[in-house]
């Protein structure tokens, strides 16, 4: 590596990183196996600052290092103006993240789990057309820098999800369910139960008033009603002067019963990582505590910005949260569902991503909604909206988290129940 | 390299094998707040194999050109793998055998610009947004070009070596008021030519003066409203609404599916036709030959308000007994190609917009596209903002406007198609089986549509 940052111009500083690795899986779609892929791959990112300028290149061409540095370089001068540098040595903690049960893993074996899930739901209604996938991936990701930082880890990911899709006329049911872990210790069982259990609650459907009501989110969908803060709490909204939190840090701004965290240190967890993108060691980061904003998430650029050190959430894109953590509730989602006489449990969501989460208004189509009556699920909702504004709902109309917890897309949350949201039906 | 790919596929003892191999090259800049965020150069180079056995198939993927023998064993030995399991018939619709060496014909090629031009133009667009009102506290530009040359060959013979341009760009304007933030942004798109990015300043000035218009405007009350579509909502709601329903990777082992989007079924008005097209190069959706080696062609989805057609790779339609269309898509060498849209379009109708307001009572007239998302029977699209529509006239600006509905029903409820066809494009793209952003875009008119359920504030 050494020999890559020799020739440097002086002053320039350069940093390399690469990830190697290997995915393989198999697929069933409409009930049936569909096949098999294998991917290797080997990619390279070059950043370098010169002059006080960013710039990166990237590619996958092998041996290619020598001209993406060169590219970058020759960038340079058009770059971002930035006003740190890359870190020099740097110590950091060793995590747990791969795990030799992940490579071991054949075709064969990964057949027979999405057989075992799609018979699974099969036997519960013919007529679903199930998909199923199980994927697994070794990779290896090292950051070099020509400031003596030098890191390395490797990792392992086993994913695997079931889909049901059930037409009936013009009526469509379609959800799933999926898990990753770093090892092979999938709850497999847990997937099919889950799918199944939806499935029986979801098969008939019910009418849905438009009004205001309480309603409970699946943990699932928790990420779109959080997002508003998390980019709120961004260090590059904060610099760029969008952020609505920015004279609210250390001000009572929710509910005290909500504590956001986000977490990269976290052993055996698939978004665990020893150090960012940038070589600073990864940190527990309290970005809400008991409703009160703390933590602006920064990267070295954002941070050197507003005169602190990185969180150490930089993606060589801006800061972005490597595990957000609601912390859960007291009560048992069935204590939540008894405790709610008409209202609706969302489990799925379409268009909930869509528009500008700095304002803080969310809404989506309720992709898979179940009516509650009398504190028990009465059957499918279709053809509803909701919509919330997260600062005001998180405030005023927070019902309660759940006891229960499920970790989902780099994320781990309770069931949400919140008062007064707004469901639109036609 | 035609030598070396067709050299290569004769290792593979399987029904049907291909070969695809790119070599790209990407600027992307972004600025970010008021400065210049990214500036990137990136070469993704490599390839991939697909095979199919017996209905099964494999698929290996590779960096160094040295692999790709092992990639085709590796391709070969898992559709036998897979072929086994399930012991059927591997169907692809026949497809003609193309020997083509394709450069599109470019209205100006970003290659003839300079990097400092680019950035001059951009630059200039930053300070126009950031000079127009102090209410503008930060603005965006995402400017993606992307080059590559493609290699195909198959083992029926076809070679086709296609040089493709993919331009995408988004600007917004961002005007913020103590917790109200609100963002407008326009996009351009191409796959001929820089031009397409020449030349912003008057949407600019619109984006910008929205921007700030909007930090007192209300949040849409929600309920059922009768709403217009310009042309650019219009064309993402025959994207997400009805184009995902028509890719017939779908369908094609789905018999209620099918039965559903059976062809003969009215599905709309007499004045609803909707294609989709690799035509019209000034748009990202333009291809001329699709990942399978297809030539693309032009197909119509509902044609007089009757389902007519569908969107199909050799497979689904081998399998369902239909004609190819040439839309089998791929991201990038990383990903097999599933079926995808190109440029999704509704015929231009008769009416003008004054048509179409004037006798709604109580609407909202919704403007720009957000993004969307559908599950097949149920679809759900942004607007950038709106205006209510009262007594057949254009009133208050409203944003927030979510829109949603039954797809069978929504497009039943199109009662008036307008006269204004317009393009969609921007950065971003369409995404599906974790292939996104693949480039797309429509072409539309204004459409009205009865009984649409908007979300927002009580």
């Amino acid at each position: 590596m050494g020999r890559l940052f020799e020739n440097l111009p002086e002053g320039a500083q350069a940093e390399l990183y690469r990830r190697v690795s290997r995915s393989w899986g198999v697929r069933f779609q409409n009930s049936t196996f569909e096949g098999t892929s294998e991917s290797r791959l080997d990619t390279k990112t070059v950043r370098v600052i010169q002059s006080g300028k960013l710039s990166m290149a990237s590619g996958s061409r092998p041996g290619s290092e020598a001209d993406l540095l060169r590219t970058a370089l020759e960038l340079s001068k058009y770059g971002t103006q930035v006003d740190y540098d890359f870190p020099g040595v740097a110590e950091y903690g060793e995590i747990e993240l791969a795990s030799p049960e992940v490579p071991a893993m054949d075709f064969a074996e990964m057949i027979d789990i999405c057989e075992d899930l799609i018979s699974s739901v099969l036997k519960v209604d013919p007529d679903i057309r199930a998909s199923a996938s199980v994927g697994a991936e070794e990779l290896e990701v090292s950051l070099d820098n020509s400031n003596g930082f030098s890191g390395k880890y490797s990792k392992t990911v086993l994913r695997a999800g079931l889909g049901v899709r059930y037409v009936q006329g013009d009526d469509f049911l379609r959800f799933g369910e999926s898990r990753a872990s770093w090892t092979n210790d999938l709850d497999y069982e847990g997937i099919k139960e889950e799918v199944i259990r939806l499935f029986k609650w979801a098969k008939q459907t019910v009418d849905m008033t438009a009004g205001t009501y309480p309603v409970i989110f699946a943990p699932e969908e928790v990420g779109h009603l959080t997002r508003p803060f998390i980019a709120s709490l961004n260090g590059k909204a904060v610099t760029r002067g969008i952020s609505p939190l920015e004279e609210k840090i250390g001000q009572e701004l929710l509910d005290p019963r909500v504590t956001l965290i986000d977490d990269g240190t976290v052993p055996r967890e698939v978004s665990s990582v020893p150090f960012d993108r940038e070589g600073v060691p990864t940190q527990r980061n309290v970005l809400i505590d008991k409703g009160v904003p703390k933590t602006i998430l920064t990267d070295l650029e954002t941070a050197r910005k507003l005169g602190t050190e990185s969180t150490g959430n930089g993606s060589g894109r801006g800061p972005a949260p490597h595990r957000v953590i609601l912390l859960p509730g007291d009560q048992t989602l069935e204590q939540l569902i008894a405790g709610i006489d008409l209202g609706v449990i969302v489990f799925g969501t379409m268009g909930a991503w869509t528009g500008n989460p700095l304002g803080g208004n969310v809404s989506g189509t309720i992709s898979l909604g179940l009516k509650i009556v009398n504190g028990e699920i009465a059957g499918r909702v279709k053809n509803c909206m909701f919509s919330i504004n997260s600062f005001k709902h998180f405030k005023d109309h927070l019902i309660g988290f759940s006891r229960e917890t499920k970790s989902t897309r780099g994320a781990t949350y309770p069931y949400v129940a919140l008062d007064e949201v707004v469901i639109t039906s036609g | 390299m035609k030598d070396l790919l067709r050299n290569a596929l004769k290792l593979a003892d399987v029904d049907y094998c291909e070969i695809r191999f790119e070599e790209s090259q990407l600027l992307s800049i972004s600025y970010q707040g008021r400065t210049l965020d990214t500036i990137t150069r990136d070469t993704p180079y490599g390839g991939n194999v697909r095979a199919l056995h017996k209905g099964g198939w494999g698929f290996a993927c590779f960096n160094k050109l040295d692999d790709l023998e092992d990639a085709v064993r590796s391709a070969a030995k898992q559709a036998k793998l897979a072929g086994g399991r399930l012991g059927a018939e591997s169907k692809l619709a026949p497809a003609p055998v193309i020997e083509d060496e394709y450069v599109p014909e470019y209205t100006l090629d970003p290659r003839g610009v300079s990097l400092s031009e680019k950035i001059r133009i951009l630059d200039s667009y930053l300070d126009f947004i950031l000079g127009y009102d102090k209410a503008i506290t930060a603005a965006q530009i995402v400017y993606n070009e992307k080059i590559s040359t493609i290699y195909f060959a198959n083992s029926e013979g076809t070679y086709i070596k296609q040089e493709k341009l993919d331009i995408g760009s988004n600007m917004a304007a961002t005007a913020r008021r103590g917790m109200t933030t609100v963002s407008k942004r326009i996009g351009r798109g191409s796959s001929i030519g820089f031009d397409c990015m020449l030349d912003a300043y008057d949407d600019l000035r619109e984006a910008c003066r929205l921007a700030v218009e909007l930090l007192d405007a209300p949040t849409v009350k929600a309920g059922v409203y009768t709403v217009v579509c310009d042309p650019a909502l219009a064309g993402l709601f025959v994207h997400e609404a009805f184009g995902h329903l028509s890719e017939a990777d779908n369908a094609y082992k789905d018999p209620n599916l099918a039965k559903a989007m059976t062809l003969g079924r009215v599905v709309g008005r007499d004045i609803l036709t909707i294609y989709d097209t690799g035509e019209y190069p000034k748009n990202r959706g333009y291809l001329k030959y699709d990942d399978e080696g297809v030539p693309t062609r032009r197909t119509y989805l509902v044609k007089d308000g009757v389902l007519v057609g569908r969107l199909h790779s050799r497979e689904t339609a081998g399998i369902m007994g239909e004609e190819i269309t040439g839309s089998a898509r791929a991201l990038d060498y990383r990903f097999p190609p599933l079926v995808r849209m190109r440029n999704t379009c509704i015929a231009p109708g008769e009416a003008t917009f004054e048509d179409m307001i004037k006798d709604i009572k109580l609407g909202i007239y919704a403007v720009g596209s957000g993004g969307g998302q559908t599950n097949g029977e149920m679809f759900n699209f942004m607007a950038g903002h709106g205006y209510m529509i009262r007594d057949g006239r254009l009133a208050e600006l409203v944003k927030d406007v979510k829109l949603m509905g039954n797809v069978f029903t929504t497009l039943k409820n199109i009662d008036m198609i307008g006269n204004d066809v317009q393009a969609r494009d921007g950065a971003g793209g369409c995404g599906k089986g974790g292939q996104m952003p693949l480039p797309t875009s429509g072409l539309c008119p204004s459409i009205r549509i009865q009984n649409v359920i908007v979300g927002g504030a009580k």
